[in-house]
């Protein structure tokens, strides 16, 4: 199992979700998060004042996957995301330890 | 997704800056200004190309401008590429834009620009002095010349018209940045850019020349200091690969290997010389531009001195060959008017000084004492005599601790500066002792054998011996020096390591410092050196205990007899009677009562250091089976301690079902290194017995590499090889701490006299601190 996490533009959220659940995953977590990258934080033409490095609004997003889809998962976030712009985002994912489903007390792919 | 398509297609033709920057990266003799210069050649002519894919085949009136660092062509491996786009009202100007920043966000180099049109830029330039002085030195990379050049100039322009106010946001600027970052010369770990002595500071001397409508004079001095912190810059990102100028201590050996000196030593000794040159600069030409200028009388001040124009000058009376006291003059009027020495002055001091006769005249004796009484207005003068080459004609032992680095976390000067703010801390305290003369002489000297091999102190005496019969010091007053820079660590040393409830210590001190005379200079100077050492060696916690074995030594001296040790109060029988655990916290002083048992104190060491308290002391107390130990513990805790908390802990403890060891190993883990400054080589654990100082007890002193439950482990050691620990004291010299532990044999409460035993004492303490946790 693994963790997808993955910052993308805002207007981009509903895009991803509906591909995302297309394919067939199901469960998603989305925050409102901000950051900033190789850019600082700036526009292309940049007009504001010298040395600051601002913040700008994103999404995060999180999928428990199985090991086995997430090549699939990974691709699919990234191509719906990608706008070809400055500040498309980025797409990590972390090997998963234990998972539960709370209710039902099932554990790991059971749980997923 | 379009635009995608277009950027690959306008990847640039040849070589990028990266690829560049790697291959001048392998010519490690290319020293600093040329390394930079050749640098931003390199992105001068990608940035070009660049330019020129973006603007083809459209019509643009765009320039692109090099601003900051790298306009000046002191471009660094790390730094930004500072850039503008210029441009006339373009609609299109974001294509053009793209075009040029996407190449140069895949290239992974750092970039900073703006995008502005000729209003834009002059308006922005105007609002805010950073983007002013980046603009003064900007020049035109690609593009349209002539724009770039029409507002460049007129940016600069309005920065000296307006001269007044952009010289004091400059000020402003400059002196914040001070503040955040400290002086070069005398920090262990220095910002090479933005500390006070950086290369900030030359390039705002630059623009305050330019405000005012004069270039800086050649000084090949400068040019020199600034090319040394070039390439310890440029080394240090090569290094790193890193953009931070923050030269840390990990980093010292590496760099000073790439620049070519012989050590990190020799590094940073040549790095603080080069920072005063720059400060030294700095300070003239900001003195010259607060100064008034207006002309004002005369004002004579001895002989051939006067203040003119709010300046120390010399008259025509004046007589530098001859009168070997004219220097010091200067620079004390100087210092007590708060005023410079004008720069003719300084100049003719230079060049026509002389050192004085031996013995010293008098006059140039008095002089030189009245300099120091100046106080902490004294330290830039000294400064300046010495950055004259004025200062070593007095005293030619000077040279040996100039600039030289005491690199680790307990020292926060190099020798030199520490002693003269010492020097000036004593000019506080010339009131409280009997010759003002001496105290501020010794305070000057007592570290001058730093610069000689061998212990300092046992070399210091004899320079000092030297220096004051040179001076013209009679022979009681050369002892009398003599013996504070031999004894200038006592006090300090024996205040926080020594139980003063012990009359056998006090007595000691006593008997070598001899007079209440003595003793009250070498008080005087034991406050004033710990307070130019650093944050970790003055407090009152310190003051405190220095100022009982002072009161204490002044006692013995007049043949009183010590205070009879402090009783335990009710209070506390009456917390022994329950015959329980009982924690009492007041201040920074913690009552342990609980039933006795071996190893008692390492267990409330260990609790504590749970909890991360920090002991600075401890008395062990008690009557029967009941002890009453008292703990200082150090108040600058972030946040009340939960003393419920700790009470229940050590209660478990005590029980002995708590896990102690495996928390505190677990904290040991999570603790990160403290990221600031420790010190340039690693401590060693070292253990000293000293069975003589007193009948008492045997005196354990423990010095190790400050870490979680070191407390703990020590005193765990000394439990299980049978022995109990009257009384501690605890002390952290920034990286490393020195334990002083007054033991006696367990059951017997008397000093240890088998050599057997001594020894598996000292082993058990040492394997404590090598066990891993």
């Amino acid at each position: 199992m693994h963790l997808v996490t993955a910052i993308i533009k805002p207007y981009k959220l509903e895009e991803v979700k509906d591909a995302l659940r297309g394919a067939g995953f199901l469960g998603m977590t989305a925050s409102e998060v901000q950051g900033y990258g190789r850019q600082g934080g700036k526009s292309e033409t940049f007009r504001g004042g010298e040395y600051q490095i601002s913040f700008v609004p994103k999404v995060k997003i999180e999928v428990v996957v199985d090991t086995a889809d997430l090549d699939k998962v990974i691709d699919l976030i990234a191509s719906t995301a990608k706008t070809g712009k400055i500040g498309d985002g980025k797409i990590w994912a972390t090997d998963l330890d234990r998972l539960m489903r709370v209710r039902t007390g099932e554990f790991d792919s059971e749980a997923l | 997704m379009s635009s995608t398509a277009r950027l690959s297609n306008s990847a640039p033709p040849t070589a990028t800056f990266s690829a560049a920057r790697l291959a001048l990266d392998e010519q490690p003799t290319l020293g600093g200004r040329a390394y930079c210069n050749a640098l931003s050649a390199a992105a001068d002519s990608w940035l070009s190309q660049l330019f020129a894919a973006a603007v083809e085949g459209r019509k643009v009136a765009a320039a692109l401008i090099a601003v900051g660092g790298y306009g000046r062509g002191e471009l660094c491996p790390g730094s930004d590429i500072d850039v503008v786009l210029l441009h006339k009202n373009e609609r299109k100007i974001s294509e053009v834009a793209d075009a040029l920043w996407y190449p140069i966000w895949d290239d992974g180099v750092h970039l900073d620009y703006s995008v502005r049109t000729p209003d834009e830029m002059v308006g922005m330039a105007g609002r805010d002095v950073k983007v002013a002085l980046g603009l003064l030195t900007a020049r035109c990379v690609a593009g349209d010349d002539d724009l770039a050049a029409g507002v460049i100039g007129q940016v600069q322009a309005q920065w000296a018209s307006k001269a007044r106010q952009s010289l004091s946001r400059l000020r402003a600027e400059t002196e914040e940045r001070w503040e955040q970052y400290g002086e070069l010369a005398f920090l262990l770990e220095p910002d090479l850019k933005r500390a006070r002595g950086g290369m900030r500071d030359v390039d705002a001397v630059h623009a305050a020349a330019a405000a005012q409508g004069e270039t800086v004079a050649a000084d090949p001095m400068l040019d020199a200091a600034v090319e040394l912190l070039l390439r310890c810059r440029v080394a240090l990102h090569q290094l790193t690969g890193r953009t931070s100028d923050h030269l840390v201590l990990d980093e010292q050996d590496r760099v000073a290997a790439r620049v070519g000196a012989a050590d990190a030593d020799e590094l940073m000794a040549a790095i603080a010389a080069a920072a005063r040159r720059i400060t030294w600069h700095s300070d003239d030409a900001w003195h010259r531009i607060d100064g008034p200028r207006a002309s004002t009388d005369a004002d004579d001040i001895g002989p051939g001195l006067a203040i003119v124009n709010n300046e120390i000058a010399l008259t025509s009376a004046a007589a530098p060959t001859i009168d070997s006291s004219l220097a010091l003059r200067a620079a004390a009027a100087a210092a007590a008017a708060g005023v410079p020495l004008a720069r003719e002055a300084m100049a003719q001091l230079a060049a026509e000084g002389v050192a004085p006769p031996v013995p010293w005249p008098a006059a140039t004796r008095d002089a030189f004492v009245a300099l120091l009484g100046c106080g902490a207005g004294a330290v830039s003068l000294i400064e300046t005599l010495d950055q004259l080459g004025v200062f070593e004609r007095y005293l030619p032992e000077w040279v040996a601790v100039r600039s030289r680095p005491q690199r680790n976390a307990y020292h926060r000067f190099t020798v030199d500066r520490h002693l003269c703010e010492t020097a000036a801390n004593a000019a506080r305290r010339v009131r409280d002792v009997g010759r003002p003369d001496i105290l501020l002489v010794a305070a000057l000297l007592h570290d001058i054998g730093k610069g000689s091999p061998g212990d300092h102190t046992v070399a210091g005496e004899r320079i000092v011996a030297d220096i004051a019969t040179r001076m013209g010091f009679p022979p009681e007053d050369a002892d009398e020096l003599v013996r504070l820079v031999r004894y200038h660590l006592l006090l300090a040393d024996v205040a926080t390591r020594r139980d003063l409830d012990d009359p056998a210590a006090v007595a000691a001190v006593a008997q070598q410092v001899g007079t209440h005379e003595s003793l009250d200079l070498l008080a005087a100077l034991t406050e004033a050196d710990s307070m130019a050492t650093g944050p970790a060696a003055w407090g009152p916690w310190k003051a405190e205990l220095l100022e009982t074995l002072v009161t204490r030594a002044h006692a013995a001296l007049a043949g009183e007899p010590p205070p009879p040790p402090t009783p335990l109060s009710e209070a506390d029988r009456a917390l022994m009677a329950t015959g329980r655990l009982r924690l009492i916290a007041d201040e920074g002083r913690v009552t342990v009562v609980a039933p006795d048992r071996p190893g008692l104190l390492s267990l409330v060491a260990g609790t504590f250091a749970l909890h991360k308290l920090r002991i600075r002391g401890a008395v062990a107390g008690g009557e029967g089976d009941m002890a009453c130990d008292v703990f200082e513990l150090d108040t600058g805790w972030h946040d009340a301690p939960r003393w419920d908390r700790i009470e229940a802990d050590l209660a478990s403890a005590l029980a002995g079902d708590f896990e102690l060891e495996a928390k505190l190993a677990r904290q040991a883990g999570g603790a990160r290194p403290p990221r600031r400054a420790s010190a340039a080589r690693a401590a060693h654990a070292r253990v000293l017995i000293d069975n003589t100082s007193t009948p008492a007890a045997t005196i354990v002193e423990v010095r190790a590499p400050d870490a979680v439950g070191v407390l703990y482990r020590i005193t765990g050691a000394i439990a299980v090889t049978g022995f109990d620990i009257a009384s501690a004291k605890v002390l952290t010299l920034g990286h490393e701490i020195v334990d002083t532990f007054y033991v006696v044999e367990a059951g017997l409460g008397r000093r240890c006299t088998n050599p057997a035993a001594l020894r598996r004492l000292e082993d058990a303490i040492l394997s404590a601190l090598r066990r891993p946790w």
